[in-house]
């Protein structure tokens, strides 16, 4: 089934390393929607120990902003699909908030993620914001009005990584923002096989993979290509277009 | 944080007041995150002839040598580089070995209110020492920095927020 086509959408994020164009290449032959490009910064407060250690790897690897965009613009030259700059508001303070916005989009991004920019400030960043189990009513209503596109609901209160199961929080948030909403929630943080991400879909509109995505790509782009087209097949089947 | 610490210098002014008579005329603290330092400068805010002083570590200087970052959910003044990718902080005292500090005293820094000075770890050691042979105080290493640069002050009345005892710093402090 081709993603064009498909009901629910697949996000996979990947952290900016030389061989990103390439895996996110794959990434999208295998079946990804979008893919989220992560920005590494020194002190990634959501993330697990897996993209802590990706990201300290592309740090030493010399993945600074300046590289990020360039890695950023040589997957635009391979694939069609929205790339989302994903990031820290360190990393935009440093380099200029519109400055930042110009670039990025120069490069071929498409919005942006900054886990730790709460909605109020630098609106003029238009940006997926995020929400958690521990979100207020009101809170997810202003950030589904600010969003950009869809809404990020962070499956748990937690980092990011795999979990043996689907956070047992994700559906009475999916129920609560639907309820405050219509723009589309994409749900991720923990999701890491086949079988999560078609449980998830069959709650949420679209399925954010990274950790697990991270792990897989150290093994190449052929893997990658597999593991992506396996949870897509799996949200495919539960979820028909 | 700052209302729950304040408890400190809301408690050393009113001591102070019923021991002296009058007010210090520099209050001193440590600074790492800014915790103790914050709780004692708000009892002396307001007193415009107090002057208020934060001792950072000198290797985790991040109001003395940062810039402006986002570090933990706080934009403040952080030791970070031209990415603002956060620097490696350096100080003998745990708690001063941080590379970021409240945003409040960036603002109080910026103001004019407080000044905040550097203490390097051997100044520190030797304040450690001269406190625990003078007094029969253990200071926290963290403190000793306040009390090192409490030293230097051309002050008759000085009020040094000693944050801390030094028991847990014994080791550090015998390895040195």
């Amino acid at each position: 089934m081709s993603s064009a086509t498909a009901a629910k959408s697949l996000v996979i994020y990947l952290v900016c390393e030389p061989e990103t164009p390439e895996l996110a290449e794959a990434a999208v032959e295998g079946g990804a929607d979008i893919v989220e490009l992560g920005i590494p910064f020194s002190d990634p407060l959501a993330e697990g120990p897996t993209i802590r250690l990706a990201s300290e790897r592309a740090l030493a690897r010399g993945m600074r902003t300046k590289q990020c965009l360039e890695c950023i613009a040589a997957v635009r030259e391979r694939v069609d699909v929205p790339l989302v700059p994903m990031t820290y508001a360190a990393i935009l303070e440093a380099y200029g908030y519109e400055r930042f916005v110009e670039d990025s989009r120069a490069a071929g991004a498409t919005s942006a993620i900054v886990v730790d920019l709460p909605v109020e400030e630098h609106r003029d960043v238009a940006r997926i914001q995020l929400v958690a189990p521990t979100s207020t009513d009101e809170r997810i209503s202003v950030c589904a009005e600010h969003t950009d596109g869809w809404l990020y609901l962070v499956s748990l209160t937690g980092t990011t990584g795999a979990r043996d199961e689907v956070s047992p929080a994700l559906a009475g948030l999916v129920e609560r923002a639907r309820a405050l909403t219509g723009v589309p929630l994409y749900a991720g943080f923990g999701i890491s096989t086949p079988a999560h991400a078609a449980s998830v879909a069959e709650l949420a509109d679209g399925v954010v993979v990274g950790s697990r995505a991270v792990q897989v790509a150290v093994e190449g782009p052929d893997a990658l290509r597999e593991y992506v087209a396996g949870l897509r097949a799996a949200i495919d089947a539960a979820v028909p277009a | 944080m700052r209302e729950l610490q304040r408890v400190i210098g809301d408690e050393s002014r009113e001591q102070l007041l019923a021991a002296e008579g009058r007010l210090p005329e520099v209050v001193v603290a440590c600074v790492g995150g800014g915790s103790n330092a914050i709780g004692i400068f708000y009892g002396f805010v307001d007193d415009a002839d107090v002057r208020l002083v934060g001792v950072e570590a000198a290797g985790a200087a991040s109001l003395g040598t940062g810039r402006a970052a986002v570090l933990h959910g706080a934009r403040s003044s952080v030791l970070a580089d031209d990415d603002g990718q956060i620097a490696d902080a350096h100080s003998i005292s745990a708690g001063l070995d941080y590379p970021g500090v409240g945003p409040e005293h960036a603002a109080l820094r910026d103001s004019g209110r407080a000044t905040y000075v550097p203490c390097t770890d051997e100044e520190a050691l030797d304040a450690f020492h001269r406190l625990a042979k003078t007094e029969g105080i253990i200071p926290a290493l963290e403190s000793s920095h306040a009390l090192a640069r409490a030293l230097d002050l051309d002050a008759e009345l000085v009020l040094v927020c000693l944050s801390g005892r030094g028991d847990k710093d014994l080791a550090e402090v015998l390895s040195h």
